[in-house]
């Protein structure tokens, strides 16, 4: 009885000590990687091949990688697998939802746990390079990243942030433009034409919610999408000369945010008319962006402001459920001067890839870095494999056609397939390549008549400290002014008053001063 | 004189500790058992309490915990000059006494209603289907709200134009004016059910002699359940008071976060909410640690002070 008391006795205290170094092993800081440094943690290894995609017979490096996006892959999919063979990896993936790609990167950091590579941008980008979580790939990157250096060449040392050293790989490819995409088989049914002006595009909008556009006698049909970002509305603050959601220079100089636009109120007393008179989605406040894309699919609304890469490329003809599919054109809407069009987009200075300082081979990271900037890579990542997945019909003229199972798009995005495609994107990437041809005219289009606007690469301290207030502020004052029955100039003043007084005022002044200094001025 | 005390105090804690020791050897199982709760405790709950001196330092991701500079109460200062936490802290405290107000009679009204149900069967159903809506989430909550309250594809659309209503229906999810209730009724039909549990649990264990002696009395069902159910349910009420006192800065960051937009962020905005905007996508820890250790200050003297009411008023029911 004794024995069995000691022994009992024994056996609990050992479980209490191992409890304990468990509990404060888990508690301890990881040692793997040690305290950031801002510098490479292997030295680049002088005699390697420069080649990557050629497997070759050493054991494959393990690279975590954090990207987001609406889609929702297999963990282990056949394209990550075969990335991996390629480049000689084994590829930890690490997919969230976009709304949660922020918040994610801020608690891996706080944990010093960011994975070797990550995209970030701006104040965030700044905020991680200078607390040591990025690493310097300079001379990797010029010793083993042909393909990174073809297609962003001399921005890569423009960038504020590389300008000690190669911290952020920036985005090679040029972001889309939005466009108005109206349905032209609802205006045939209708016998109307392309509106050209904001009253022409009032009168489309209205038969398209009153005047049964899809002749099936059901009042179950609106005009045009949207939900609680300004960018749906891209077109009609074009006309009015406003770049939404960018910022501008008034006339005396001062840069501000694009709200303060001379005609900001007159937009939006239009686009809050639409509301009233039921022309655009009745749920926008809330409805969830899939669902605003379900409506245009499905039939139940005639215009979408989005880059046309959507409704006449990616979604066509598989997302549309009405047959025949729907047919496109894109309306220029010119306002009461002549102003049209939407914001551009520049080079990216601020954006891009980024390497974790606790990445344990950088070498091979900017190897698969580069591979994935290659045209056989971006294949890989946008189509998936060929010859299984999909097969080129003339490569040339950028068509191809999917294979067996992955017809079915679904099938296609779990396997991998059409979703890391942006991971280190070339500029000529293979969706610009595959666009059909009333794609390639309507990118085109976009880009002629897109606004430019102010655009501050280095990242300012007012921004950094009451940021997230401002654009709180401004995001409220715009779905209060869209859905406002009376009068829009009390709100805005309010609204306007106190975006000053948190410290937007103090935001300009900077902003004024960088843009001035950036523009040479 | 001196010497005297010396052997005094001397011999005091050789005392003193002999007997301890003489308790532990007799006692040491017990403590080897509470060991490893202790020990959870201490290294879970405890150690981490350090990282609350951010709250007083200027903390960024690339400091250290131990290394950051100290800076005061610049952080308080900083968070007390922003209007938006001016505005979130209104929003709490409204939206927590609302909730104190409507939410918390609500499960001992249900309790005292399923208590008078006489049939078993009927009974452990109401009791069943009130409990469900806890464990349901947030976000599917939302997803049923927004089916019933869509303007254009909702169920109580469906039901006005069934009715022959052919105007614009209200979405209540997005009127500043109605959806404080909605977060205060929300809340209430999931987490009511769940409350009902603890004060079943007390009803149960009321001595039926109770309801017998009321009934030789001459008190009816109503005068039964006032008297003696509600009377008895005293101290159990206290103790959840106390807890829900407790938790009043804590306004339901789930639910807001899940059901909230930007029509209504001005009324619906409350501390969690924003510390969750300032901290983990503008990363600023230390004012978001600030405005979370000024939350839980405030919830402790929330306690205490409704501890000392409770003492005074029935000195059984206090918990300190």
């Amino acid at each position: 009885m004794r024995k069995m008391r000691k022994n009992f006795i024994s056996g609990l205290s050992l479980i209490v000590i191992l409890s304990l170094i468990f509990a404060l092993a888990s508690c301890s800081k990881p040692t793997e990687g040690g305290q950031p440094t801002g510098k490479p943690t292997e030295a680049p290894s002088e005699t390697d091949p420069a080649e990557t995609s050629e497997p070759v017979n050493e054991e494959p490096v393990e690279l975590s990688i954090l990207m987001s996006g609406d889609n929702t892959p297999s963990e282990d999919n056949i394209v990550l697998q075969e990335l991996g063979r390629r480049t000689n990896t084994i590829i930890k993936m690490t997919y969230v939802p976009g709304a949660d790609h922020a918040t994610k990167k801020s608690t891996l950091a706080a944990s010093n746990s960011l994975p070797d590579i990550f995209n970030t941008s701006g104040d965030e980008a700044i905020e991680f390079k200078e607390g040591g979580f990025l690493a310097e790939v300079g001379d990797l990157i010029y010793k083993y990243a042909p393909n990174i250096i073809a297609n962003i060449g001399e921005n890569l040392e423009k960038a504020p942030i590389n300008s000690d050293g190669i911290y952020l790989v920036l985005d090679a490819r040029l972001g889309y433009i939005r466009q108005l995409n109206m349905r032209t088989d609802w205006l045939a049914n209708l016998g109307m034409e392309l509106p050209t002006d904001l009253d022409s595009l009032y009168k489309v909008l209205y038969a398209f919610t009153y005047n049964d556009p899809d002749g099936d006698g059901q009042d179950d049909t609106f005009g045009l999408c949207a939900n609680t970002n300004p960018n749906m509305f891209a077109t009609i603050f074009g006309a009015y000369g406003i770049p939404v959601n960018c910022n501008i220079e008034l006339e005396d100089g001062t840069v501000t945010i694009w709200v303060k636009h001379p005609k900001f109120l007159e937009a939006m007393e239009y686009i809050n008319k639409l509301n009233k008179d039921g022309l655009i989605e009745p749920d926008w406040a809330t409805i969830p962006t899939m669902d605003m894309f379900g409506k245009l699919w499905n039939g139940v609304a005639g215009a979408i402001e989005w880059e046309c890469v959507g409704p006449t490329n990616n979604w066509m003809p598989s997302r549309y459920t009405e047959d025949p599919v729907p047919t496109f054109d894109f309306p220029i809407i010119k306002g009461p001067d002549g102003s049209h069009g939407t914001p551009t987009t520049y080079m990216s200075l601020t954006s891009g890839w980024a390497f974790s300082s606790n990445c344990k081979n950088l070498e091979a990271a900017v190897k698969f870095a580069n591979y994935c900037m290659s045209e056989e890579g971006n294949e890989l990542l946008y189509l998936g494999i060929e010859g299984t997945m999909y097969r080129w019909i003339d490569k040339e003229a950028g068509q191809y056609e999917l294979l067996g199972e992955y017809k079915d798009s679904a099938t296609h995005r779990a396997s991998g397939g059409w979703v890391y495609w942006y991971l280190f994107a070339p500029t000529h990437h293979t969706e610009i390549r595959t666009f059909n041809k009333q794609t390639q005219e309507g990118v085109a289009l976009a880009r002629k008549i897109s606004i430019p606007h102010v655009y501050i690469a280095t990242p300012l301290q007012t921004r950094l400290e009451y940021g997230a207030d401002m654009d709180q502020l401004i995001n409220e004052m715009y779905v209060e002014m869209l859905a406002a029955d009376g009068d829009l100039k009390s709100i805005y003043d309010r609204y306007i008053g106190e975006w000053e007084s948190i410290g937007g005022t103090e935001w300009e002044i900077e902003a004024t001063k960088a843009w001035k200094a950036q523009e040479g001025n | 004189m001196q010497t005297v005390r010396k052997e005094n105090t001397l011999g005091r804690p050789a005392a003193w500790l002999k007997e301890f020791l003489q308790y532990m050897r007799k006692e040491y199982m017990l403590y080897l058992m509470i060991l490893p709760g202790v020990l959870y405790i201490v290294i879970f709950k405890y150690l981490p309490m350090y990282g609350i001196t951010i709250a007083f330092r200027d903390y960024k991701v690339s400091s250290s915990l131990f290394n950051a500079p100290w800076v005061g109460f610049d952080n308080f200062v900083n968070l007390f000059s922003r209007s938006a936490f001016i505005r979130a802290l209104t929003n709490n405290i409204f939206i927590s006494i609302y909730k104190l107000i409507f939410g918390f009679p609500f499960p001992i009204i249900l309790s005292l209603l399923i208590n008078e149900v006489r049939n078993s069967k009927v009974k452990k159903f109401v009791q069943t289907s009130v409990i469900l809506p806890d464990f349901v989430s947030w976000i599917v909550i939302y997803g049923l709200m927004y089916a019933i309250f869509s303007p254009s594809s909702g169920a109580i659309k469906g039901l006005a134009e069934m009715l022959g209503h052919k105007g614009k229906i209200p979405n209540v999810l997005t009127q500043k004016e109605t959806f404080k209730s909605v977060i205060v009724i929300s809340h209430i039909w999931k987490s009511a059910g769940m409350g009902t549990i603890v004060y079943l649990a007390a009803i149960s264990g009321i001595d039926q002699d109770l309801y017998e002696a009321a009934a030789i009395d001459g008190a009816g069902r109503w005068q039964q359940m006032w008297h003696v159910t509600l009377a008895s349910l005293r101290s159990t009420i206290i103790v959840l008071l106390f807890f829900r006192v407790g938790q009043m800065m804590y306004a339901g960051f789930d639910q807001i976060f899940a059901i909230s937009n930007d029509l209504v962020m001005s009324t619906a905005d409350i501390i969690d909410t924003y510390v969750y905007r300032l901290g983990l996508e503008q990363r600023k820890f230390s004012i978001a640690t600030a405005a979370g250790l000024f939350q839980s200050a405030i919830g402790m003297a929330l306690v205490l002070i409704t501890n000392y009411i409770a003492r005074k008023v029935d000195p059984d029911s206090a918990i300190m």
